[in-house]
């Protein structure tokens, strides 16, 4: 091939070329492929993000001792008296709403110290860290209460009525912590107040129910304990379906308007 | 990136904060301006997905925000009007605190808070607590917290009350600096920070925009309703009763009044380049603004 039909095959190639990749669907493609190109490069260098689990376990890290010290204290004070005065099992209850009472700053500081707005508008929002504080609550009042159910067996030294002990102290505990929860999804500003009084009244309340009503602790009242859990059990089970569902969504849970 | 405001409006009960407002916002530096209960704080929280709007809908690409929940939320930073903190927090640990819960890695979160104490210059306070700070600081604190994330959607409501002149020119340049390819909007009464930075501004009264433009753009519709007007200091109040005055400058024996007016207020007066603050004055008289 002489230089001057090389020259000529090399001009006819780009002009060639040229014209193929300057289409307008040719562009296109190559417009699409380098935006998946440039799309892919972002979400590599992009921050990684925490599971639940790990933002768990930063709420356990930044609240963990505002959780659980109070119920500790409520605990001691719980213990003590049970064990100063041989209290009943029938006067547990009365003592389960100060376990909500422990926790509830927690729960309504973001309100308090105006931090729910800035809370809210964070990627896990308000509705998540209230289940992540849900969640460190409970187990610390499990804790609690597998202790004062250990400490009211070592007491009466039987197992006979720890099933019916149990129930006497979730029913008041699930229906304080419903009610907390049903108060923060209120959104309102008088909801702390509100639930420090409802918490209080529990107390009064059960205190009332050992003196006024002492069928209530007899065996044959257990049907109405167990239909009691079940219903706070429901209550408290829609309120934390509210919450993911909140978190999954709109997000308005827990910011006062 | 393109977030859409369709319609969206907010009533609380018989009172109307935002009124059927519609808007379109690609990435640059949005700057609100209006007067107080113009519905600006409203519309902010509205954008942020903290308030349900009564109707209407806010769309992130097409997307709408409350159906994107936490992937919305994770590009957005928000610095509220009414700031508030954990008083037994450090600064550091507050903006931990915020890391965590924007999801930020702890090993991340530690270099990023530590960056943003540095570029907003609270280093030097990083240990101390919070309630020690003074109002300038806290909202220095409330502005780091809202980068965080480097969000791509910023929202800022008054970042900039509170601060000294020094640290307002400050947070204007680094507002600048980041904007590039992210959403900047931020609310204020202060005129002159949203003529320093803001590539569009959106004027609300009552509810509604009731203009929206670029800088030049809106002052440009004040042209030749400006006027500078040399008197007696004894007549000056007069023409602070007759007309809307937007600035008032002693002179020797004389002031100089800076006059907003459709027509030539007096033979002597003489015409000036409008300002962002003058079109701004023209819409709701001194008095109002």
């Amino acid at each position: 091939m002489s230089d001057e039909e090389l020259e000529q095959r090399l001009k006819e190639y780009f002009v060639q070329t040229i014209d193929e990749y300057t289409r307008p669907a040719q562009i296109e493609k190559t417009a699409t492929r380098c935006i998946a190109v440039m799309r892919k490069q972002a979400d590599a260098s992009a921050e990684p993000r925490q599971n639940f689990w790990g933002f768990l376990s930063e709420v356990f890290h930044f609240e963990g001792r505002s959780l659980l010290l109070p119920q500790l204290g409520v605990l001691l004070v719980t213990c003590h008296v049970a064990w100063t005065f041989s209290m009943s099992a029938y006067a547990l209850p009365s003592y389960m709403p100060l376990f909500i009472l422990a926790v509830m700053p927690v729960f309504f500081k973001g309100q308090y110290c105006r931090v729910s707005e800035v809370e809210a508008a964070t990627r896990t929002s308000v509705a998540q860290l209230a289940l992540a504080r849900l969640i460190l609550a409970g187990a610390g009042a499990l804790v609690c209460l597998t202790f004062l159910l250990g400490l009211e067996v070592w007491l009466q030294r039987s197992f006979e009525n720890l099933g019916r002990v149990v129930l006497y102290c979730l029913v008041p505990y699930l229906a304080c912590m419903t009610a907390m929860l049903a108060l923060i999804r209120r959104r309102r500003k008088d909801d702390a107040p509100l639930c420090m009084a409802i918490a209080l009244g529990s107390v009064v309340f059960w205190r009332w129910t050992v003196r006024l009503l002492p069928w209530l602790y007899e065996a044959s009242a257990l049907g109405i304990w167990i239909a009691a859990v079940l219903f706070y059990s429901l209550l408290l089970a829609k309120e934390i379906t509210y919450i993911i569902h909140a978190n999954k969504e709109v997000n308005m849970y827990g910011v006062v308007d | 990136m393109e977030l859409s405001i369709d319609r969206l409006t907010k009533h609380y009960g018989r009172k109307i904060a935002v009124d059927c407002v519609s808007a379109t916002l690609t990435p640059g530096v949005y700057g609100l301006l209006g007067a107080n209960g113009a519905g600006k704080t409203t519309l902010m929280r509205m954008l942020c997905a903290i308030l349900e709007p009564t109707s209407g809908e806010v769309r992130l690409d097409g997307k709408e925000i409350a159906a994107m929940g936490e992937n919305y939320r994770d590009v957005l930073g928000y610095l509220p009007q009414d700031f508030g903190f954990y008083p037994t927090y450090t600064a550091a640990e507050f903006l931990s605190y915020i890391a965590a819960l924007k999801g930020i890695p702890r090993d991340h979160a530690g270099k990023r808070v530590k960056e943003l104490l540095e570029m907003l210059d609270l280093a030097h306070v990083a240990d101390k607590k919070i309630r020690t700070f003074s109002g300038g600081m806290k909202q220095r604190v409330g502005i780091a917290q809202a980068l965080l994330n480097a969000p791509q959607i910023l929202i800022l409501d008054e970042p900039t009350s509170g601060l000294d002149p020094k640290e307002r020119v400050r947070l204007r340049n680094l507002l600048s600096e980041y904007a590039g390819d992210k959403i900047v909007i931020l609310s204020t009464h202060i005129v002159s920070d949203v003529e320093a930075i803001a590539d569009q501004v959106l004027v609300m009264n009552a509810g509604q925009f009731i203009m929206q433009g670029t800088v030049p753009e809106l002052a440009g519709r004040v042209r030749g309703k400006v006027w500078e007007l040399t008197v007696p200091r004894t007549q000056a109040r007069f023409w602070q009763e007759e007309v809307t005055v937007a600035n008032y400058r002693h002179e020797g024996d004389n002031v100089v009044l800076r006059i907003i007016s459709d027509g030539k207020p007096a033979d002597q007066a003489v015409p000036c380049e409008p300002i962002l603050d003058d079109a701004y004055l023209y819409h709701f008289g001194a008095k109002e603004a």
